[in-house]
């Protein structure tokens, strides 16, 4: 037997105000038609005054706790570039709302790649005998970065949080986690940035200026290596196992905007319906987008006990990541 | 037709085929009924079709034509 990490419980939680194409055309220069041809986007989640990331955090992880059918495990971890506060963590918080006090808590940040991070972290700590079992938690309210007034921004981005339950086992189980690729490139750091805030700024001795405090993207240089790195991460990720992008039977990417996702299928030759989409519903929610979209393929029965699937990331840093796993039997989703 | 444009012209055939005709008769992708973020995907399919993976996504916008896209893969060495 070879240690491995096993996928055993998935929860997702989404705050129940939803925000519609409609209504941010009432305020922003911009239609549903548009939102909708150029990210396929046709509603998102919105946290209510009141919430925050840990909180959304502590209610998907309520959820994959259940569906794995436990209370305990030996390590938190929250994938957010939007934490509770800029300092400590947000995960010892979520952990001791869970009755989880005293477990080995911590944060993970690497923006929309954050849960792949996460999860290959988690994964280690398992294979190295560190902890026998993980929660794994992606969480964001990009709401409260986001400049108001922007419409390219504003569309694209929703609130949520998808927790998986990992343990202990055999590689060769179904559900296991069978490998990972990271990488990053800083030199990308200013397309995908909330730039004041930090220390970089508060040591330059200069004011923040008022939009230094939103997020900021540059749409099309995120476009063109979000489908570069992507690609190269998962044909990387299927080499070290011996695969080819036709052996995959679903992927689950960062639901960025759909004509990204689009696009990486095309040059992946993967069929589109291979590809696990639920970006109309719910928008890019950052660090939760890949559990999100797990729990969406798991409950319409794409996903099937067996099935090799590759779950893949691209975000700010540069970051970017996937994983291969097995679909593991069983496996009841909560759903927030 | 010399080979940038007979690259030019299969990518297009494969990927936007209703823009071909206007493009080659020198329209803008806006007026051959592209819109920004298409310009953005034809960027992706010059780097796979010319093998340049260091386009940034940026060159080229809505109203900028095919002679802008042979001025590009020149820059960057194609041709």
């Amino acid at each position: 037997m070879t240690r491995g990490a096993i996928l055993s419980g998935l929860g997702t939680w989404l705050p129940p105000q939803v925000v519609t194409n409609d209504m941010l055309s009432s305020e922003l220069d911009t239609t549903d038609e548009w939102i909708r041809t150029r990210t396929g986007i046709a509603r998102r989640h919105i946290a209510s005054p009141g919430m925050s990331t840990g909180h959304l955090a502590t209610e998907a992880a309520r959820r994959a706790l259940k569906s794995a059918g436990t209370d305990r495990v030996d390590v938190v971890i929250v994938a957010t570039s939007t934490p509770d506060r800029p300092c400590p963590a947000t995960a010892p918080v979520v952990a001791s709302s869970l009755g989880l006090t005293g477990t080995g808590a911590f944060d993970v940040a690497a923006v929309c790649t954050g849960f792949v991070y996460a999860l290959a972290t988690a994964a280690g700590l398992i294979a190295g005998q560190v902890a026998d079992s993980a929660l794994v938690i992606g969480a964001d309210t990009f709401s409260t970065i986001l400049d108001p007034r922007d419409r390219t921004t504003r569309v694209i981005f929703g609130d949520g949080a998808g927790a998986v339950v990992l343990r202990a086992g055999d590689q060769a189980e179904e559900g296991a986690l069978r490998g990972f690729d990271l990488g990053s490139d800083g030199t990308g750091v200013d397309l995908i940035t909330v730039p004041g805030g930090g220390s970089e700024q508060r040591l330059s001795g200069a004011e923040a200026a008022p939009g230094d405090r939103y997020f900021h993207m540059d749409g099309p240089q995120v476009f063109t290596r979000a489908v570069r790195y992507m690609t190269a991460s998962v044909r990387k990720v299927l080499d070290a196992a011996a695969l080819a992008p036709e052996d995959v039977a679903h992927l689950v990417p960062h639901q960025a905007n759909v004509r990204i996702l689009d696009t990486c299928a095309r040059e992946l030759g993967l069929p589109a319906e291979r590809v696990v989409k639920n970006i109309d519903l719910v928008g890019n929610t950052v660090a939760a987008s890949i559990p999100l979209a797990l729990a969406a393929g798991a409950a319409d029965g794409r996903l099937r006990a067996g099935d090799p699937v590759v779950l893949t990331g691209f975000g700010g840093g540069l970051t970017w990541g996937s994983a291969l796993l097995t679909w593991p039997g069983g496996l009841t989703v909560i759903d927030g | 037709m010399n080979t940038i444009d007979q690259n030019l012209k299969a990518l297009l055939d494969e990927r936007f085929p209703q823009s071909t005709d206007r493009l080659f008769e020198g329209a803008s992708f806006k007026d051959a009924g592209m819109d920004s973020m298409g310009v953005v995907e034809f960027i992706v399919a010059l780097e796979r079709q010319f093998g340049t993976p260091t386009l940034n996504g940026n060159e080229l916008g809505a109203e900028s034509t095919l002679q802008d896209a042979r001025d590009l893969l020149t820059s960057v060495g194609v041709g």
